[in-house]
């Protein structure tokens, strides 16, 4: 938010997540370690930290990319959520271990760039004629590493003030292009010497798991907004009845293609886009505290009178006009623009 | 055996016959505009990240608290934190700093919102995008692949291989190329075979690779044993038979190459 930037917004929480991740990832490698060392006695440590760390962050990239479908599945998820970021810089930086040794190991000590020479290494006849040996994999482990680098350079809320919520956001749902990029170049790379069927097997389950999930987060959300598909009444669109509010509990509902985060404050009824100005978490699955919607993902605040989120910080949010008939709330699908005062709509009858 | 013939002067050694005419192999004139390529590519690449770095040393001199009153009083490790991102894109910021200088008041929270729908069609597209080409590419990487090397050894890590248990042969040392020993090993039982080549000078040629030739007329084809890119000891699997017939060569496909001749020298 606008107050003075940390390098580290680290607390309690964070820090213990971070030492449960440092930990589960020195026993994972020192496990594959051990195992590679019993069962292939001839492999070299470069050769040990290439495919350990390339394992690793294949792992944690899996898990990152199940947390958000998870996140909207089941809200007891949203603390791995609240850590995504931390995930997702690890993640880089065991990617660019294996990086750095691959080249260093396989096109180092020679006369020509070991970078260009990665980059090429396709086009050198290894193989017997062109074939699937020849398929250039190093290109798309370099265009995912670059991907990912952008992604965790940008992983500072520095990024989402600066670039734009839209074009940050944009930039980071490339993670699904960098994680096609990787299966392709393990399973064009490895995977054409390693002729054991495990390897294919376990990646073919770690891809279905994050498209399953996808899948049933997508459908869970489509149903509900077709759940909520309301009858237009003079502008204003029946969103739900006034006692499915609860006090001080947000509410989703689907207004005009759109989300709309409802709040119940006392006994009036206020409305604010669904989507959180930070990394557009679910605002409507959040709480109001302190007077303010606060997003379940990340804690962001925003006053329901105005979308404003309170002194110093200067996020704003689209509001929405919003009545209350024959205990029915009724919400007019245009936004107004963000940071406009509105009154709101009181739930008892007759009232204004 | 091996067609070696002892040399001439009396001393140890063999001179390892290298075939006259190389296979044919693909000329990769694809990789020498790929290998030109990539290095423009790279050296884009590396102008473009110093002249970020340049651009990040001058926004932190003040103008970036400017830009984002957030910045303001931000410690060492923030501003270490953002650089690589400011390297990366730093035309973005560069163009903030320009609206900034003609007042152009940045409204990215009035107009920069995000509609709901518009982030999920998008999102939607590119999993979608991802989960059609993805299991057709890596299925094809399976299918497709080809199948081990009939009768070959595993290629070992060439720089850490111990050599054999035992030896109870040790050929005399033969010159494979200049600056390149090399020495077959075998164990008591002769079932297993090595190839240790000495390097004592770097390749004058790029990629070198081991190869072994069948004998002309053998029928059979021939084998890639590793790459010899490095100084130092390499040891290479080997079997029986390229140690009774054929012959080692040292080639470059980069340079579409062999490298030299086989010298005289002393073992």
């Amino acid at each position: 938010m606008s107050a003075s930037y940390r390098a580290i917004a680290w607390n309690r929480h964070k820090r213990l997540c971070d030492i449960a991740l440092a930990g589960i990832l020195v026993a994972a490698i020192g496990a594959f370690a051990g195992t590679a060392a019993a069962t292939r006695p001839g492999m070299t440590a470069e050769t040990l930290v290439i495919r350990s760390t390339a394992i690793a962050a294949l792992a944690l990239l899996h898990v990152i990319l199940c947390i958000g479908p998870l996140c909207r599945l089941n809200s007891l998820f949203l603390p791995l959520h609240y850590n995504r970021r931390h995930l997702g810089v690890t993640m880089f930086f065991l990617a660019l271990v294996h990086s750095a040794f691959a080249i260093i190991q396989f096109q180092g000590f020679g006369d020509a760039n070991p970078i260009v020479g990665a980059l090429t290494a396709y086009a050198r006849d290894y193989a017997p004629g062109v074939g699937i040996a020849n398929f250039p994999f190093e290109i798309f482990g370099a265009a995912a590493l670059a991907i990912l680098f952008v992604m965790a350079a940008t992983s500072h809320d520095f990024w989402l003030k600066n670039l734009g919520a839209s074009f940050w956001k944009a930039m980071h749902q490339l993670v699904h292009v960098a994680y096609g990029c990787l299966l392709v170049h393990v399973f064009f790379g490895a995977l054409q010497s390693e002729r054991s069927v495990a390897y294919p097997l376990v990646l073919g389950a770690g891809f279905a798991a994050v498209a399953v999930l996808h899948v049933a987060a997508w459908r869970k959300e489509k149903l509900a907004d077709d759940r909520m598909a309301p009858a237009p009444d003079g502008g204003f669109v029946d969103a739900c009845a006034a006692a499915d509010l609860r006090e001080s509990c947000g509410k989703s509902v689907w207004i005009g293609g759109e989300r709309v985060a409802l709040f119940r404050k006392g006994d009036r009824v206020f409305a604010l886009s669904n989507v959180c100005r930070h990394q557009g978490g679910p605002l409507g699955e959040g709480r109001i505290v302190d007077g303010c919607a606060t997003c379940p993902w990340h804690g962001w605040n925003y006053k329901v009178e105005d979308g404003c989120s309170p002194p110093p910080f200067k996020e704003t949010l689209p509001t929405y006009n919003v009545r209350v008939r024959d205990g029915r709330v009724l919400v007019h699908p245009a936004p107004n623009p963000p940071g406009t005062t509105c009154a709101g709509a009181s739930c008892k009858e007759g009232a204004p | 055996m091996l067609r070696t013939e002892p040399l001439q002067d009396g001393s140890r050694g063999n001179i390892a016959q290298i075939p006259e005419s190389p296979p044919t192999m693909i000329l990769p004139r694809f990789g020498i505009v790929a290998a030109a390529l990539f290095s423009i590519i790279l050296f884009v690449a590396a102008a473009w990240l110093t002249t970020g770095l340049c651009i990040a040393i001058w926004l932190h001199s003040g103008r970036l608290a400017r830009l984002d009153p957030g910045t303001a009083g931000a410690g060492i490790a923030f501003r270490i934190l953002v650089t690589p991102g400011i390297m990366a894109l730093w035309p973005l910021l560069l163009r903030n700093w320009r609206r900034h200088r003609r007042g152009m008041v940045a409204a990215p929270d009035a107009e920069d919102w995000l509609p709901a729908a518009r982030l999920r069609a998008r999102h939607g597209l590119i999993v979608r995008s991802v989960a059609v080409a993805v299991p057709v590419l890596c299925a094809a990487a399976i299918i497709a692949r080809p199948a081990p090397i009939a009768n070959g050894s595993p290629i070992p890590d060439a720089l850490r291989t111990p050599p054999l248990a035992a030896v109870a042969e040790d050929r005399a040392p033969f010159l494979l190329a200049q600056g390149v020993a090399a020495l077959i090993r075998t164990d008591e039982r002769r079932s297993a075979w090595q190839l240790e080549l000495a390097v004592t000078e770097r390749p004058g040629i790029r990629g070198p690779m081991l190869y072994w030739f069948p004998p002309a007329g053998a029928g059979a084809a021939s084998e890639y044993l590793g790459p010899v890119s490095a100084a130092g000891v390499h040891r290479f699997a080997i079997s029986e038979t390229m140690v009774r017939e054929g012959s080692f060569a040292i080639l470059s496909f980069r340079d579409a190459t062999a490298l030299g001749p086989a010298r005289r020298g002393g073992g």
